[in-house]
């Protein structure tokens, strides 16, 4: 077998066509700027793939959104992986648990240079001409709850040999736990590479051998913050010899935090949040960035910033358009709190005092928390399902959903009713 | 907590002012302060020390913000006393009396989580937040829970906040009602969600569609060859049935060739060569017979023409001239008889005038007198000119005269009537006496006005140099009266005394200074003194400064006054000097000069007069030079007249008469001279012509002699002219020969060509004359024809069968029926209509379906994903606020009811007891009854009747004092359950009359036993009030420091 001095690129969950969550429009957002972003970013990575003439693109499961159905998805992804094909570069899939599931999937007949391995076994296949051996296996269905790392085969003598496998590893918050393995079973496969897909977050678990989670390309969402893109990797002599993150995404989403603690007033809060959006999209170069900010801690501007929430929120989406087509404020969170010590006016024995018991009670009460959810019922019955998913899942379920909301309320009603008899 | 003492150190306008409070137990501090004493600084101190000196302070004027100190002394309830300072800072800000940092956790005990503003809402209180916290009890209506809360966290607006948060809340979500925030955001959740679904494609609809497309494009293309075939058939039957006709026309053309025979082809223009040839053979034989005839006639003439050689020589210049002489001649001798006539009278004539002009003229010496006439003629012209002059000279001498008498008496005139005798004296020498002359006068005239002008303005400066000099001082006199000003050496002078005092003191400290000693208070006097004036110098620079400027300014203006006072001197004495001079200009006339402007017109005439003087001597002469000039014209005037046969003194018209006869005689005598050398020509000529003809006769034509010399010379000519025209018509005749000879030859010439063409024709044709010729050539031209339409139908073949040859047309139409042939073509064009249609609703199936296919490949799913996201965002924003609204609303007003559960009966029950004393009985007490919309509301209960009034129905007055009540009322349960903190009371009573805020001011005495109560007023009235009210045992006064 041949070893000559190749370049392969490893991407997983690609997610295509899945929408950006909780953007909400509004006058002056960049709509367009953020249309088709996970579009972009996989051609973005076909234009890599060109560019390094890489010979062989991994694609370590999820593709697409499980429950997507629009079929014009899947001709995209033919479309730009024909582009490939006129360099003669190879690419190898394995199907995530979103593919097992999809319709799309099921369906799309792939190009001859794309090689989908199956979910029956496990599979070896060799590209002599690379000196490259590529292991793996498609998931079969939506959740696939068994170790598939431990039955793939051994390594090919004198190859590099590569995994390519859709896992959740050992656990990962916030994804699912499917195909569980080890990092040890990983490892004593004794292969030079494993491409993992699943994880979102870009993660090096092991430099020898590699072991990558190249993370998402494209964030979709405010838990999937900061740089995405791909990993280059090198080979050299049937060796690895070296790894490289490629950002290849076209929004990028991120948590702009503000702390309010010295501010007097709502618009020194205002003035500090436009600074550190200014200084996140000079560091987005160029991308189009969608932002929340996170106005934090104690502040005087509390009472004016929480009493007139809406108002404050319009201001700085307005203040956001000063970044026309770079920036999408995706929300604005109010986390101030007042000047106030809630235990201390517990101990007062007056109005205050009693309403400052009665917050603290809620706390830590979950029956009285539960009494509340009544109050919500007709709302409840009313919402549609959409609010249950995504990200900011509202979910009135038990009492327990409520405990962020009183925090809020808290933070509402004390400091208003310290301030009654103010003159501000 | 009650406040001991508090200190002012470095505050606002305060250095080290203290209150010190509590001295009595149980008492109503009472502070007094006027306007601008600082009791609002004051009451900002008491906040500031208990929660820290605001970043953006107002009190850091006399002080920098760093060097702000705020002192107290506090008690808690338990006794325990602490003594701190605030400084104005970011951090430990709290120091102990020593200056080291304190905790501000001991301050926690005392204010039990309270911040400034609610310190200030609680347990502060003035007439504005009185009024406003007792409209908000009118606000809401008087609900019990919520008056009795407001007055619990000193509040003017729980109901507003109520309100608010269950409006915000019903804006966003009521269960049934539509238009609701969040209710249209889940409307649109929805709609988003249905547009996804359409604009999503599912796989099999999109491989069935591509699938149906592949079917449809299989269909076109069966079609399509179909059509193919059919075409190919078409196209070869039709081409079968066209060339069919031509074909057969082909063959019967061979026949008729072939029956023809042998042909012999000759030219197919050989009929026309033979009809030219046969004509220009007749054509040639006629004009050779014209040609012979005219040799013949010319021969003839030619013999005719032998003789006809004689006066051959006499060349053309010798006949013109012989002919032009001739006609002189004879029209000479008509002239000559009239010529000597005229010259006969003309010189009868002259004769006679001779006679008539006298002795002296004859023709001959006409000629000298004309030359003498002209001097004549200039001689009569002079005598008016020296006339004319004479007489010109009289007119000007007299009228000088005249205009020097008018101006002499208008200068008299002008003189004043004492001195007119001396002027006429004077003026009778006009020339010798030296009057002063315009120009002069001018000078004078306006020097006089220059100095009048420069007069006028020293005047004005003057007066303007004496206001300056008075404002000044009246400036000076303002700076001067307000006050002394003072001066450096004043300044010198009490430094030096304080130092001298300063010397004594410190030699006077070795032995012990008593405090007591009268220096050290001279010291501090002088001390005041020095920095007194030093400070003044600072502050008074400017007027220090404008003094000395003004002192500057009226020594200035002093010096300008007299400087302009001089110079005004200096131009009178001027002004005099030149008067002088001008009555000395004016003595030789001997009279007392005008101004000199009005003596201008003076000076004018008078120089007028004696330019006058000349005019007059110099036409003087002129006349008596014209006289003499005179007398020498008359005696030549008398020579000349001799002259002309004249005597004594003729006129000048005599004279020119005489002088014109004598030139029309002259012109007389020159004519008859012309005549007479006229006809001595005429006879000279006549002679030269005869002996002229005589000579030509003898030599040429002997016959001539002895015919009179007109008619020989007219034989002569006409035998030269007949001799030369008959020699000319010989030579043309001769050459006309010649031509006819070589015209005939020619003629020879065509008649043989045209026989060799004929019999070439003969031979071409294989006949043997030209009789079988025509024949021939009709055979020849029949064949030719037939060959011609031959190759015609064959070239047509070749066009209508694509390029077949002959053979392979007669190889495809072997056996043709031409009727099938038809009725097969028809059957084949309707099959391709058909084939065409369905090739058009194939072609369109397909197209459908592509594009169908690419729009199933091309959607908006992702866009619609998208929008579904952003609204389901916009809906979960609603949502949480909501349920924060929501909570916030119900669990204000649970906490509301439960206080007043908890509350309602103490604290309205002293309440009650306070209303009645703060209305001076007015109202007996509160009670509980039920509003409009069956809620707790209070009641005021009138003593007169005992009748209830809601909130509403009450004076504004007496809901101040309502809510006062609940206010004292819920503090004094407070200041059982709680530490107390000290009431601050702010000017609250200015809008009661005197009896109620006394009577109010008893309340608060009673209150001041729980809680310390600090009552700080602007106004001495309520000084008098409290006093009356309490009494020395319950009050203790403060006063603040005036600033």
């Amino acid at each position: 077998m041949t070893s000559p001095k190749v370049k392969l690129v490893h991407a997983a969950d690609l997610h295509l066509d899945s929408p950006m969550l909780g953007l909400e429009r509004y006058p002056g957002a960049p709509v367009d700027e953020v249309r088709g972003a996970t579009r972009r970013a996989f051609e973005g990575l076909v234009d890599l793939c060109l560019a390094e003439d890489a010979r062989l693109l991994l694609i370590a499961g999820d593709v697409y959104d499980g429950d997507w159905k629009d079929y014009s998805t899947g001709l995209f992804f033919v479309a730009q992986l024909n582009r490939l094909r006129e360099i003669g570069a190879r690419v190898v899939v394995v199907r995530g648990n979103h593919d097992a599931g999809s319709q799309i999937t099921r369906h799309l007949r792939l190009p001859d240079h794309v090689l989908e391995l199956p979910h029956a076994r496990p599979v070896t296949h060799v590209f002599e001409e690379l000196g490259v051996a590529v292991h793996g296996q498609s998931f079969r269905d939506r959740s696939t709850k068994s170790d598939l790392a431990s039955g793939y085969p051994d390594g090919i003598r004198g190859a590099l040999n590569i995994g390519i496998l859709h896992t959740s590893v050992t656990g990962r918050p916030g994804h699912d736990d499917y195909a569980p393995c080890t990092l040890d079973t990983l490892v004593r496969k004794e292969y030079d590479y494993f491409a993992l897909g699943h994880v979102h977050r870009r993660e090096v678990l092991s430099r020898a051998p590699w072991v990558v989670f190249p993370g998402n390309l494209q964030g979709r969402h405010m838990k999937e913050t900061g740089p995405k893109g791909a990993t280059l990797i090198d080979v050299d002599g049937g060796r690895v010899t070296s790894v490289e993150h490629r950002t290849l995404d076209v929004v990028r989403w991120t948590v702009c935090e503000v702390d309010a603690r010295d501010a007097d007033a709502p618009d020194d809060v205002l003035d500090r949040a436009r600074a550190a959006l200014g200084r996140e999209v000079d560091a987005a170069e160029g991308r189009t960035l969608a932002a929340r900010v996170v106005v934090h801690g104690a502040s005087r501007a509390h009472a004016a910033l929480q009493s007139h929430a809406e108002r404050w929120e319009a201001e700085l989406r307005a203040a956001a358009t000063e970044f026309p087509d770079e920036l999408f404020l995706e929300r604005v969170v109010l986390d101030t709190r007042a000047e106030l010590d809630v235990e201390r006016l517990a101990e007062r024995r007056d109005a205050l005092g009693q309403v400052a018991r009665a917050m603290l009670t809620l706390r830590t009460d979950a029956d009285a928390r539960s009494s509340l959810l009544a109050e919500l019922g007709d709302l409840k019955a009313k919402l549609p399902s959409e609010v249950r998913d995504g990200v900011e899942a509202v979910e009135l379920d038990d009492g327990d959903s409520l405990l962020e909301a009183l925090a809020d309320v808290e933070q509402m009603l004390l400091p208003s009713l310290a301030a009654l008899g103010s003159d501000d | 907590m009650r406040l001991l003492r508090l200190d002012m150190l470095s505050f606002g306008p305060f250095a080290g002012e203290h209150l010190s409070f509590g001295s009595r137990q149980g008492a109503l501090e009472l502070v007094y302060g006027p306007n601008e004493a600082g009791k609002s600084t004051t009451l900002r101190a008491i906040s500031d020390l208990l929660f820290g000196i605001p970043e953006r302070t107002v009190d850091a004027h006399r002080f920098a913000p760093s060097e702000l100190r705020i002192g107290a002394l506090v008690e808690s309830r338990s006794g325990a006393q602490v003594e701190l300072v605030r400084r104005k800072g970011r951090k430990n800000t709290l120091l102990a009396a020593d200056g080291s940092p304190l905790d501000d956790a001991v301050l926690a005990p005392l204010l039990q989580g309270a911040t400034r503003e609610l310190f200030e809402g609680l347990f502060g209180l003035d007439h504005v937040r009185l009024r406003e916290s007792a409209e908000a009890l009118l606000a809401g209506k008087g609900n019990v829970g919520e008056s009795l809360f407001a007055a619990g966290v000193g509040g003017r607006g729980v109901h507003q906040l109520a309100l608010e948060l269950s409006r915000e809340a019903d804006e966003l979500f009521v269960a049934r009602a539509r238009e609701r925030k969040v209710t249209k955001a889940i409307a649109e959740v929805k709609e988003a969600r249905d547009d996804l679904r359409n604009a999503a494609t599912s796989p099999t609809k999109y491989l069935e569609q591509e699938r149906a497309l592949k079917d449809a494009m299989a269909a076109r293309d069966a079609l399509r060859t179909r059509r193919t075939e059919v075409t190919a058939e078409q196209v070869r039957l039709t081409r079968a049935v066209t060339v069919l006709p031509g074909l057969r026309r082909r063959q019967e053309l061979g026949e008729r060739l072939a029956a023809l025979g042998t042909v012999v082809t000759v030219a197919p223009d050989a009929a026309a060569q033979r009809t030219t040839a046969l004509r220009d053979r007749a054509e040639a034989g006629r004009e050779a017979a014209r040609d012979e005839a005219r040799a013949a006639a010319v021969r003839e003439r030619l013999s005719e023409l032998a003789g006809a050689e004689r006066l051959r020589d006499v060349d053309d210049a010798s006949l013109a001239d012989l002919r032009d002489r001739r006609g002189s001649h004879l029209s000479a001798q008509i002239d000559r008889p009239k010529l000597l006539s005229s010259a006969v009278a003309i010189e009868a004539t002259i004769e006679k005038a001779l006679e008539s002009i006298g002795a002296h003229a004859t023709a001959g010496n006409l000629q000298l007198t004309v030359a003498s006439a002209a001097k004549i003629r200039a001689l009569a012209v002079r005598r008016q000119r020296l006339e004319d002059k004479v007489e010109e000279a009289r007119k000007r001498l007299t009228d000088a005269r005249a205009r020097q008498m008018h101006l002499v008496s208008r200068l008299v005139t002008a003189a004043p009537p004492e001195s007119r005798a001396v002027v006429r004296d004077a003026l009778t020498r006009l020339s010798d006496v030296g009057a002063p002359s315009p120009e002069q006068v001018d000078r004078f005239a306006s020097a006089v006005t220059e100095l009048d002008g420069e007069k006028t303005r020293l005047e004005r400066t003057e007066e303007q140099a004496r206001q300056h000099l008075r404002d000044v001082e009246r400036r000076l006199f303002a700076l001067r009266r307000e006050g002394e000003v003072p001066t450096e050496v004043e300044l010198r002078a009490a430094r030096d005394e304080r130092q001298a005092l300063w010397r004594e003191m410190k030699g006077a400290w070795s032995q012990g200074l008593a405090a007591s000693d009268p220096r050290l208070a001279a010291y501090e006097s002088a001390t005041d003194r020095a920095d007194g004036l030093a400070d003044r110098l600072r502050r008074e620079a400017d007027r220090v400064a404008s003094l000395a400027g003004l002192e500057s300014e009226e020594r200035a203006a002093r010096e300008e006054a007299a400087e302009v006072r001089g110079a005004l001197g200096r131009l009178v004495a001027e002004r005099a000097a030149h008067e002088e001079r001008w009555r000395a200009l004016w003595t030789p006339i001997g009279f007392t000069p005008g101004a000199p402007a009005d003596m201008k017109p003076w000076a004018r005439d008078f120089a007028a007069a004696a330019e006058l003087d000349l005019e007059l001597s110099r036409a003087d002469g002129e006349v008596a030079r014209g006289t003499s000039e005179l007398g020498s014209w008359r005696a030549a005037w008398v020579e000349a007249s001799v002259a002309l046969g004249l005597g004594g003194e003729p006129t000048e018209e005599e004279a020119f008469a005489v002088l014109d006869a004598m030139a029309q005689l002259v012109r007389q005598v020159e004519k008859a001279d012309g005549l007479r050398r006229r006809i001595d020509g005429i006879d000279r000529d006549a002679a030269r012509f005869a002996e002229d003809v005589a000579e030509r006769s003898r030599a040429h034509y002997p016959e001539l002699a002895g015919l009179p010399v007109a008619d020989a010379a007219e034989r002569l000519v006409r035998a030269v002219e007949t001799g030369r025209l008959e020699r000319a018509e010989r030579e043309r005749l001769q050459a006309e020969l010649a031509t006819l000879s070589s015209s005939l030859e020619a003629h020879r010439e065509r008649q043989r060509d045209a026989d060799a063409r004929l019999a070439s024709l003969v031979s071409a044709a294989r006949v043997t004359g030209l009789d079988d010729l025509e024949e021939a050539e009709r055979r020849s031209q029949t064949a030719a024809a037939l060959e011609q339409q031959l190759a015609t139908v064959e070239k047509e073949l070749l066009t209508a069968g694509d390029g077949a040859t002959v053979e392979s047309l007669e190889e495809e139409t072997r056996g043709l029926d031409l009727d099938r042939a038809r009725a097969r073509l028809r059957d084949l064009e309707g099959e391709l209509e058909e084939l065409h249609d369905k090739m058009v609703r194939a072609s369109e199936d397909a197209g459908q379906l592509d594009h169908g296919v690419h729009s199933l490949a091309n959607t908006n799913a992702a866009d619609a994903a998208a929008l579904l996201e952003a609204r389901v965002a916009t809906l979960k924003r609603h949502v949480r606020r909501y349920v924060r609204v929501r909570l916030a609303s119900l669990l204000l007003s649970r906490e509301v009811e439960r206080y007043r559960e908890e509350n309602q009966g103490p604290v309205l029950a002293r309440a009650s007891e306070l209303l009645p004393r703060l209305t001076l009985g007015r109202y007996s007490g509160l009670r509980v009854g039920v509003g409009e919309n069956d809620e707790h509301v209070l009641l005021a209960v009138r003593a007169e009747g005992g009748e209830g009034i809601e909130v509403g129905g009450l004076s504004d007055g007496t809901r101040d004092q309502l809510y006062l009540a609940l206010r004292l009322s819920s503090l004094e349960r407070y200041a059982t359950l709680n530490e107390p903190m000290p009431l601050v009371l702010d000017d609250v009573l200015i809008h009661s009359d005197d009896a109620r805020a006394e009577a109010a001011l008893g309340v608060l005495g009673e209150i001041a036993k729980s809680t310390q109560v600090l009552f700080f007023t602007h106004h001495a009235r309520l000084v008098e009030l409290a006093r009356r009210a309490l009494g020395d045992g319950r009050l203790v006064e403060h006063r603040l420091p005036s600033g």
